[in-house]
């Protein structure tokens, strides 16, 4: 039973490297947090500093309200399930599993019984006596796992637990990890860059980028409303296509220029022309998720578009388009079902302008008040 | 195949042919310039090396030389490697020096041993032993001393070979991932725990290969003694390869050397054999 806070916590290496920046999180009892971002924007660092692997530059963490920056990683009763397994080779499954008890100095009949209850819980009571050589992926991983929960942590740490396993066995291993957390109700901080990952198995999920904490929300809230343009474009699969645009005022309405045209922006929840009025006439960039064209024109809002590339997914296709000549280099439209398409032909695409984005020449997200509130 | 051949050539040459030649001679009573002819004696070499004091004392020094050094020179390099693996300012300077030892040769620190060793209290080591001892200590006659000779030995060995397998073992610390360490520490171990249940398990095939390559660098144990003791003082140092040398290229004793020789090769085989058995078990 804990909860986690990061206090404007920064980290910079001995090299100068800034991994963390004023970084503020909280992670709430029994919660399962995902930390996620492309390599080399801070998460691991996070993790490593909540473990006590490295100290804390500036900031404060706090377990339960109680400073621990200056715990050893002995003090602070936290368990680690590391990218490579970490499993101690020398040692059988039994041992390993045995290993952080033993050195918690309990009884042998306690260390047993806990020994049992976690192969029980993880299918590994068959492979007590094996080496970890003799394991497959999947098995170490559970092997692991089990290493973490015998001792039963205040708070249960993944580094990328998933990512030197095969497909199919992810999404296994990902349901059961999702599984037995909400079992275990232990509080989890799980760090992947896969954002499929974040987003199915995160309560919560924080996106980070250069060692800064872009937006924490539960995975729906990420999709739908998202901070900033690398949030918008991190999260979906394929991620939302950004271009530089900007607003102007027609007779009925507020227009963004799109691939030359000017179309209209919709009235809805999201925008209304009272708070758009500072952006008119400034540059500002417009996002439009790849799930928010359709082939045909049943929407007035039409573009023709030149087609570079096709993927077919069998029940979707993902079609590349150029627009170099309109300053984003790539625009991904994700369409249902198998047409045939022709790579070099014009396209007539429909856009559904209710699902616009809009974000400021900073990259943040414009919302109207009612809006940002909910977020 | 073909290509082989010159290589099989030289092997063949230069190491079967000798090889079976020194066993074959064993059983010979061959010395040079001898008018005796050539005859086949059986095991008349090897019952009259068992029946010889100096052989005797040759194989009891060896043994104490190898129970000796081996433990003592392992640990004393373990210790560095440990001590050098840690991120220490001019680690890199600590490694080369206490590696520079090993790349003199053994002729050149055995004299400059003997000058450290040297008798009278003008000696290097006496006059410090009498520094440290406030004046107590007596000045010793170190290498013709029978009680200190083959201690003397011992420690300049162990000077000259420690640095070696410093470096062997300091190459095997650099291979354990990281990660376990880090594992451990999350594990709640404490940095003797660390040392105890993650160090030594993944050193131990360095360890005893390093160990292996000790114990049979101490049983060909010969420069020190033949430049700083000659097996003196009445055989208080000599060991087994001196007496080979001794015996074949002193004496002319060709037979007698070739003996010593293949007993020298099963002491060496067995203590191999033994090895293997060890580091087989955990193997990963």
């Amino acid at each position: 039973m804990a909860s986690v806070t990061y206090k404007q916590i920064s980290k910079r290496f001995a090299d100068g490297t800034t991994a963390l920046a004023d970084f503020n999180l909280q992670v709430n009892d029994g919660e399962l947090m995902v930390l996620v971002g492309p390599s080399g924007c801070g998460k691991s660092t996070a993790l490593r500093l909540l473990a006590g692997l490295e100290s804390v530059s500036n900031g404060e963490l706090l377990i339960n309200d109680a400073v621990i920056n200056d715990l050893t990683p002995q003090q602070r009763n936290i368990a680690m399930v590391f990218q490579n397994y970490a499993l101690y080779p020398h040692m059988s499954v039994r041992r390993n599993l045995a290993f952080p008890l033993r050195m918690l100095k309990l009884p042998p009949e306690e260390i047993a019984r806990r020994i049992a209850w976690a192969a029980e819980l993880l299918q590994l009571t068959e492979l007590l006596e094996r080496m970890p050589k003799q394991l497959s992926g999947g098995q170490r991983q559970r092997v692991a796992m089990g290493r973490a929960i015998v001792r039963e942590p205040r708070v249960f740490l993944m580094d990328e637990p998933l990512s030197n396993l095969d497909a199919k066995l992810r999404v296994r291993i990902r349901t059961e990890i999702s599984a037995l957390q909400r079992h275990l109700k232990i509080t989890t901080l799980y760090v992947t860059h896969d954002q499929v990952e974040a987003m199915t198995l995160g309560q919560r999920v924080a996106v980070m980028n250069s060692g800064r904490l872009q937006q924490v929300a539960v995975p729906q809230l990420l999709y739908e409303r998202p901070a900033n343009i690398f949030v918008a474009g991190f999260i979906g699969s394929p991620g939302m296509n950004v271009f530089a645009s900007r607003l102007q005022k027609q007779a009925s309405a507020l227009a963004f220029e799109f691939a030359g045209q000017w179309l209209e922006v919709p009235r809805n929840q999201r925008f209304n022309p009272e708070m758009l009025a500072p952006y008119v006439d400034q540059p500002v960039y417009v996002g439009l998720r790849p799930e928010a064209f359709e082939p045909t024109g049943s929407s007035e809002a039409q573009v023709e578009l030149t087609l570079t590339a096709v993927e077919a997914l069998g029940h979707e296709q993902l079609l590349y388009f150029d627009l170099s000549q309109v300053s984003a280099p790539n625009m991904i439209v994700r369409l249902q079902g198998s047409s045939a398409f022709t790579i070099g032909d014009k396209i007539p695409l429909a856009l559904h302008t209710t699902e616009l984005y809009l974000f400021d020449k900073m990259g943040k997200a414009i919302y109207t008040r009612a809006e940002k509130e909910k977020r | 195949m073909l290509f082989a051949l010159p290589a099989l050539a030289g092997l063949l040459m230069f190491v079967a042919i000798p090889f079976l030649l020194a066993i074959g001679l064993a059983f010979t009573n061959l010395r040079l310039g001898s008018p005796l002819p050539l005859e086949f004696v059986g095991l008349t070499q090897f019952l009259r090396l068992f029946a010889d004091d100096a052989f005797a004392r040759a194989l009891l020094n060896n043994l104490l030389f190898t129970l000796v050094v081996v433990p003592v020179q392992t640990l004393l390099a373990l210790a560095l490697a440990l001590l050098l693996n840690q991120p220490l300012k001019g680690r890199a300077l600590f490694r080369t020096l206490f590696f520079m030892p090993v790349v003199f040769p053994l002729a050149l620190v055995s004299v400059v041993w003997i000058l450290i060793y040297a008798p009278g209290p003008n000696g290097m080591l006496n006059s410090f032993l009498q520094l440290i001892t406030l004046g107590e200590w007596q000045p010793r006659d170190f290498l013709h001393d029978p009680w200190l000779a083959l201690p003397a030995i011992m420690l300049t060995s162990i000077w000259q070979g420690a640095g070696f397998q410093m470096v062997i073992l300091l190459a095997g610390l650099q291979s354990i991932p990281e990660e376990l360490y880090e594992a451990a520490r999350i594990d709640g171990a404490g940095r003797w725990q660390r040392f105890w249940y993650i160090t030594l398990p993944q050193l131990r095939n360095t360890l005893v290969f390093v160990m292996l390559v000790t114990t049979i660098l101490a049983f060909r144990l010969f420069e020190q003694v033949q430049i700083m003791t000659r097996g003196g003082p009445r055989h208080a140092t000599t060991t087994i390869m001196y007496e080979a040398v001794q015996a074949a290229f002193s004496r002319q004793q060709v037979a007698r050397g070739a003996a010593i020789t293949v007993i020298f090769f099963l002491l060496v085989l067995l203590v191999t054999l033994l090895q293997r058995r060890i580091a087989r078990e955990e193997r990963l």
